[in-house]
């Protein structure tokens, strides 16, 4: 779908309008920029709008943004004054800002103008990825702009009131309208692409290391589609596994596909070192690996006893010895000692243990542990 | 004797205009009675057979429901399931009362609190997930039957359809039988109960047995309500009467019946919008300031002349462009009605039991529409707003038990409408899913009642805890008030743990409450699936159920609606949530078992039922939501 709605054409423009904000300015000024002619749905109009969405290279080479002229209001009764406005996004389509023509100000209901407070709330609202005018239908506000009414929109009997904190009193329409050029799903997904497709390699691996998850996910998404396995890249993936858990399943779904060697390496590095939740991760990764690892790397993959007392680790760690390295003495040895241990993960063990071919003395410790607690077995 | 009993109410009873027009003047004269039939003989032409048909009988069941709405169906479920012989009376021919294809309301709950929902749980959710599963095409003829499938499936459920209970034999202050008139099968029956549970909305049974109620508004003195008139009166909410239109791809002409009641909104206030009027308009209402069920043929016709004046407006006041393709494509015929009577319990829920959000002990339900009280007159006093919308809750708020069952009639419990509450209460606690709450509590508390051989006054006394944990169990939600289910045996495991977490905790499974509320998180989630939780035991227990219940995203409304809308707030399908597949495994003497698998679930509650079995562990591994990347529960129980 993207491939049909967005045109991209790499060609310097240059604006004729000039905007307040002064930061903009220095920007057209001095950045390449990259203009991008896009089909937009709005849900204020039934037909696609084309339009033209800037992209604004910064110096540091690392992050974009981007900015679009719109229409303050969708107004299809031609009773609304409609001015310019000048909505920003940051690399990843998040709303940053809007701004204005030097001299131009927003409307309210009866020739009323924005005021300070008004501008405030107004980028409040569009800032808010969860604002009721995500929910609200062009058509329940159409009948409410030439009323008094300090209800905003309400259809059916569901009683659908806008919060007066959730909206400009007066400029419902404006509100809407802006707020659904502000998070538009097609400008998002347009942005998105574009920093994911002109990303270098370079510019990845500094998003991994930079603290966005948004970024580290973008950057491993295309790390798998690009075939990225550079031995920097995969260290700038390791390193982020270790110290961001909630990117441990991207970043597992892209170490399977390397080869087996680097792996093998990265998947022992992060057992290792990782914490709980990467170490649980990467012992599931090795059970269902389809690598023909050897017995000896099973049996390099020992884990400290205070890993193990916890039972989740524990409990991983016995299941994949039991699927890739049974029967292995090395492993027998490491964990016949928690047997005297707490007696859950003792139990895990007895369990395991009773289906490994064991020594006399390791089978004698088992048959003690069968016997002192044969209750609970 | 019981004959005479029920002469003597019938003679004061308030009856329906129509329904039995001879029982309401009865004396004892047996050829008054419409059952009495010794001329009519029946002859069959095509066996020469001739016999006086029986037009009598008696049946006998343990709990009795009249009226198949929300409430109804949920008081009926709910007490069947809980092991209860169980009949449930409807005088439609379909199940669903408001939200039935007759009607055609929006089966509304806590649609929209700070902008997202808190929708119930328990079997009303229930409902509108088969809903969702049978009824893709968003039908609502199609809605009935999903009801009806959902009521008939029951294996302890008598359904009777086209059936009014119009009296009641009372003794001791319980109800006896009641007296139901079947038409479609001319049979007069009496139904001999020990609970008897009005859910009927109007409440006839109740108020023939004598119950006491009220109508009307109270005054702002009486509860110390602000939205309250300064002195009570009679005005009763109305009636609405929708319809829907299609677009027909051309322009279509539109000319009124001759019942039509010109409609020009002149005067009209600014906020009587007509915002999606394709689907209907819910201010077309009339209401009363007297006897509203006295009036209710009066007003039907009323508002079968408003409706077109207003679809006349629409087409031909030259206002509405947008409309010159549109058609009517229903129209509804009978009325949805809001208010009549309210019956009183031990405690009447008011006004500022809800905006102060007062904690019961006895609490089983909740709500959280806003106060909703429509304007006194109706369509007929168009200059003021259709719907005060006096007060919008920023959180649910709790009803006492206590509000669901009379005061005097003490075999006798209410859901829905009528229950004890004031006028200003009754503006939000009215919505059908709020109402379908108040019926599986008043369902469940009848079990109770049967099998304790107590009265409802007694389980708000003594059995609270039980039904407050039966319902949470059944999964309903009880504001602040967590579940400890001593027999739950999840509770008693040493360790839980899950095989990969995204947000929430795998202990969160035990912690009793059910949703994420007042923005404390009570989950667990998974990151991708397959996914696993497991729990482990010091010693073996033994075991035969699970019940996990998993997330139907309850911010999220599902019921259906006529626009379709499928947006943040309302969704037009089952939700991708949902966990559809999952297996159960049990450890037995240091081996996996498999115990159970669920395949295609479509329940919120998932319950894996297995023989019996001594585990030491049990992991529950989910495979596959119905689209959503990672599974998310909120609650583990295991029992014996």
């Amino acid at each position: 779908m993207l491939r049909l709605t967005i045109f991209i054409v790499y060609s310097a423009i240059s604006f004729s309008v000039s905007f307040q904000s002064e930061e903009t300015n220095a920007n057209m000024l001095t950045s390449d920029m990259i203009k991008h002619e896009v089909s937009i749905k709005h849900p204020g109009e039934k037909k696609r709008i084309n339009g033209v969405l800037v992209e604004l290279p910064k110096a540091d080479g690392l992050y974009s943004v981007y900015y679009m002229d719109v229409e303050s209001v969708i107004c299809h009764l031609n009773y609304c004054k409609v001015i310019p406005v000048r909505i920003h996004w940051d690399d990843l389509g998040v709303f940053q800002k809007y701004t204005l023509k030097k001299g131009a100000t927003l409307e309210k209901y009866k020739d009323d103008v924005f005021d300070d407070e008004d501008y405030e709330k107004l980028t409040s609202i569009m800032s808010n990825k969860k604002s009721p005018y995500k929910d609200v239908y062009i058509d329940e506000i159409i009948r409410v702009v030439d009323t008094n009414d300090n209800i905003d929109a309400y259809s059916g009997e569901t009683a659908i009131v806008l919060d007066p904190k959730d909206t400009v009193q007066g400029a419902v329409l404006t509100c809407f309208t802006l707020w659904h050029w502000a998070n538009n799903n097609d400008v998002i997904r347009i942005i998105n692409t574009i920093t994911a497709q002109s990303a270098s390699e370079e510019q990845l691996i500094n998003f991994l290391l930079s603290a966005s998850k948004k970024h580290a996910l973008l950057s491993m998404q295309q790390g798998v589609k690009r075939r990225l396995y550079t031995p920097a890249f995969t260290a700038a993936v390791t390193e982020k596994m270790l110290s961001d858990k909630s990117i441990i399943k991207d970043a597992i779904d892209y170490i399977e596909q390397d080869s087996c060697s680097a792996y093998s390496k990265t998947i022992k590095k992060l057992v290792n070192e990782g914490n709980e939740a990467v170490i649980i991760a990467a012992l599931k990764s090795l059970k269902k690996q389809k690598h023909s690892l050897p017995n000896s790397f099973f049996d390099e993959l020992c884990l400290d006893n205070q890993i193990l007392n916890s039972y989740p680790v524990l409990s991983n760690y016995l299941e994949l010895m039991t699927v890739q390295n049974p029967n292995s003495e090395i492993i027998t040895e490491q964990i016949i000692p928690l047997l005297n241990g707490n007696f859950i993960n003792a139990r895990a063990v007895y369990w395991f243990l009773s289906n490994q071919k064991l020594s006399k003395s390791h089978q004698k410790q088992l048959d003690l542990f069968f016997n002192t607690h044969s209750s609970k077995l | 004797m019981k004959r005479r009993d029920f002469f003597k109410k019938g003679a004061n009873a308030a009856l329906a205009a129509g329904t039995l027009p001879l029982i309401a003047t009865s004396c004892a004269v047996n050829q008054d009675l419409a059952y009495d039939r010794e001329t009519d003989k029946w002859t069959q032409l095509g066996s020469s057979l001739s016999e006086i048909p029986n037009r009598t009988k008696t049946k006998n069941y343990q709990v009795a429901v009249v009226g198949g709405g929300a409430a109804g169906i949920c008081a009926a479920v709910s007490a069947a399931r809980n092991g209860m012989k169980v009949v449930l009376i409807q005088d439609r021919p379909v199940l669903g009362g408001n939200a039935s294809s007759e009607m055609r309301v929006h089966l509304n709950g806590v649609n929209d609190i700070k902008g997202k929902a808190e929708r119930e749980t328990g079997i009303i959710e229930e409902i509108l997930l088969h809903n969702r599963f049978e009824n893709e095409q968003e039908s609502y003829p199609v809605f009935d039957h999903v009801m009806y499938d959902f009521v008939v499936r029951e294996p302890n459920i008598t359904l009777m359809l086209n059936t009014q209970a119009i009296n009641s034999l009372v003794k001791d202050n319980k109800i006896k039988s009641a007296i139901c008139w079947q038409s479609t099968t001319e049979t007069m029956f009496t139904i001999n109960a020990d609970i008897f549970i009005d859910c009927s909305g109007d409440g006839l049974l109740a108020a023939s047995a004598g119950a006491l109620y009220r109508t009307g508004r109270e005054g702002k003195a009486e509860f110390d309500e602000t939205y309250a008139p300064d002195k009570p009166d009679g005005w009763q909410m109305g009636a609405t009467l929708l319809m829907s239109s299609k677009d027909m791809g051309r322009p279509i002409k539109y000319s009124p019946p001759s019942y039509v009641i010109k409609y020009t909104h002149e005067g009209a206030s600014k906020r009587r919008k007509f915002a999606g009027y394709q689907d209907g308009i819910w201010w077309i209402e009339v209401g009363s300031d007297g006897d509203i069920i006295g009036d209710f043929e009066n007003n039907r016709h009323k508002l079968m002349g408003y409706l077109h004046g207003v679809w006349d407006f629409i087409k031909n006041s030259g206002k509405f462009p947008e409309a010159e393709n549109l058609a009517l494509d229903w129209v509804g015929s009978l009325p949805c009605r809001r208010e009549s009577r309210r019956f009183v319990g031990d405690y009447i829920v008011s006004e500022k039991d809800m905006t102060e959000h007062k904690h019961f002990y006895d609490a089983v339900a909740f709500g959280g529409w806003s106060l909703d009280e429509h304007n006194p007159g109706g369509i007929e006093n168009i200059s003021e707003p259709p719907s005060y919308f006096h007060y919008h809750f920023k959180k649910v708020y709790e009803f006492p038990f206590r509000a669901l069952y009379s005061k005097n009639i003490d075999n006798l419990m209410f859901a829905g409408r009528n229950v004890s509450q004031t006028h200003i209460a009754l503006s939000s606690s009215r919505i059908m899913a709020t109402c379908a709450l108040m019926g599986q509590a008043v369902g469940t508390a009848s079990a109770i009642c049967v099998e304790r051989n107590v009265l409802p006054r007694t389980v708000a006394k003594s059995h609270i805890n039980e039904l407050q944990e039966q319902l949470m169990r059944d999964d309903a939600f009880i504001p602040n008030r967590p579940s400890n289910d001593s027999d739950d045996l999840a509770r008693k495991a040493s360790l839980i743990f899950s095989s990969s977490t995204k947000t929430g905790d795998a202990k969160k499974l035990l912690n009793g409450i059910s949703r994420d509320i007042d923005g404390e998180i009570n989950h667990w989630m998974s990151d991708g699936l397959h996914a696993e939780v497991q729990l482990e035991w010091e010693s073996p227990i033994t075991l035969s159920k699970v019940e996990v219940k998993c997330d139907t995203n309850v911010k999220r409304n599902i019921m259906m609606r006529k626009d379709s809308r499928n947006d943040e707030l309302f969704s037009n399908h089952n939700p991708v949530e949902m966990l559809k597949h999952a297996t159960l495994h049990g450890r037995i003497q240091g081996k996996w078992v498999k115990l159970a698998v669920v395949k295609d679930n479509k329940t919120r509650l998932v319950k894996f039922n297995f023989e019996t079995s001594k585990c030491t562990a049990i992991r529950l591994i989910c495979e596959e939501t119905y689209g959503a990347k990672d599974v998310k529960l909120f609650e583990l129980r295991c029992y014996a």
